[in-house]
């Protein structure tokens, strides 16, 4: 824990043993309030009530401008407005969980958690981080993602990660036939631009792999092997973050 | 670890059923319990595999939960992902047209043998059966163990799906 934090943490505590304190003389000590106290509590009130309200809207409204900037070609989120994003959803998170999602953000906030976005993916920074977060996310996309803008204004390195844990997860439900199949569907992106994701690995193996595949429909077990390979997503993983390919 | 392959060799008689149910000393369990064996019988492909409840968005009063069932011989879902995705993704609208859609087509005469019936032909159970490879259905929750029980038996008849949960045998 660092010194700031745990400064923080004691002002917290000292603030709410102060409030308790007054709110205890407050309501056992047979106590008048002059004109300017009273005035002083009803605007404290005030204050706690419209903050997270304020918040909140503040939220939507940030939350919309980065959406309608993502949905445009070629376009991303900068840094600053996606950090102002997260920094008011993480005040929400503290709102939601002391007034029992009372302003009803809690599922629009952990929703936006879940978009996979060349902004989100930014901030994960790591390479291998940021696998595991498309891996855990790339469900709740849309049902039209594999032919979406969203997924064309992510980085190239993350469209072809997106592209190959698709084909294990589409090889592991569905098998080779549906994986390796041109049809649209959820996790398929046609065969021609899975093995062009291969090739960017820079594993021939899996290249071939996929091809013995296509022309031998059967156990999809030597290229389910190949995707569990750690060697093989180094290609990817590897490059520094932010690294135009 | 839940022996799936042991619970589907005792369902082979109505006994078998009775004895998995949580309120097997109701009246009228052993009638229904025959009922729910019958179904079972003459079904064109059944199997007993996992089950899981996830409270979900969207409901009144007790709130909705949201059943999954799944063949784990077939797949390992991530229900990490899963819960997240209740929780933030699947479209709000859709479970409420399952629940209502799931309650309208249930089998009224079950009784302590109840099974929720026509999964895999409503929207909400397509989006998790292409995205996890599980099937679904939404209901009000009902009772704690909704949320607890683990084993599902599935039957399929004619193209539709019956869905029995159970609490595995310990």
């Amino acid at each position: 824990m660092t010194v700031g934090r745990a400064a923080r943490n004691a002002g917290g505590w000292l603030l709410t043993a102060v409030g308790v304190v007054v709110i205890i003389v407050a309501t056992t000590a047979d106590y008048r309030f002059s004109g300017s106290a009273g005035v002083l509590i009803a605007v404290a009130a005030a204050v706690s009530t419209l903050v997270p309200v304020l918040v909140g809207a503040a939220y939507l409204a940030v939350r919309r401008r980065n959406r309608t900037t993502e949905a445009v070609e070629g376009a991303t989120v900068s840094p600053r407005a996606r950090a102002v994003q997260t920094s008011l959803a993480s005040v929400l998170d503290r709102v939601n969980d002391s007034t029992d999602d009372a302003l009803g953000l809690h599922r629009v906030v952990l929703g936006d958690r879940l978009k996979l976005t060349a902004a989100a993916l930014l901030e994960v920074g790591d390479r291998w981080d940021a696998l595991s977060f498309i891996w855990f996310v790339r469900p709740s996309q849309a049902g039209d993602f594999p032919r979406s803008q969203h997924l064309r204004n992510l980085p190239a390195w993350a469209q072809d990660a997106v592209v190959l844990l698709d084909l294990r997860r589409e090889l592991q439900l569905r098998g080779t036939e549906s994986a390796l199949s041109d049809e649209p569907g959820f996790y398929r992106h046609g065969f021609a631009r899975v093995c062009e994701a291969a090739r960017r690995t820079g594993s021939s193996e899996l290249v071939d792999a996929l091809l013995a595949a296509r022309r031998d429909v059967g156990q999809p077990q030597r290229l389910l092997e190949l995707l569990d390979d750690v060697q093989v997503w180094g290609g990817l993983a590897q490059l520094p973050p932010g690294s135009a390919r | 670890m839940v022996d799936h392959a042991q619970i589907a060799a005792r369902l082979t008689s109505p006994e078998g059923f009775l004895a998995l149910c949580d309120e097997s000393g109701v009246v009228g369990a052993k009638k229904k319990a025959k009922a729910a064996f019958d179904l079972w019988n003459q079904a064109d492909q059944t199997y007993v595999g996992a089950y899981r409840g996830i409270p979900a968005p969207g409901g009144k009063g007790t709130g909705f939960v949201i059943r999954l069932f799944w063949d784990p011989s077939t797949t390992t879902p991530d229900l990490g992902a899963i819960e997240a995705a209740i929780n933030g993704a699947v479209p709000v609208d859709l479970i409420q047209a399952d629940e209502k859609a799931t309650y309208k087509q249930r089998d009224k005469k079950q009784g302590p043998f109840f099974h929720w019936q026509g999964m895999s032909s409503r929207p909400l159970s397509q989006w998790f059966g292409e995205r996890f490879g599980v099937g679904a259905c939404a209901t009000q929750l009902f009772d704690r163990s909704d949320l607890t029980q683990d084993v599902a038996a599935v039957a399929v008849t004619g193209g539709v799906d019956h869905l029995w949960s159970f609490t595995a045998p310990q």
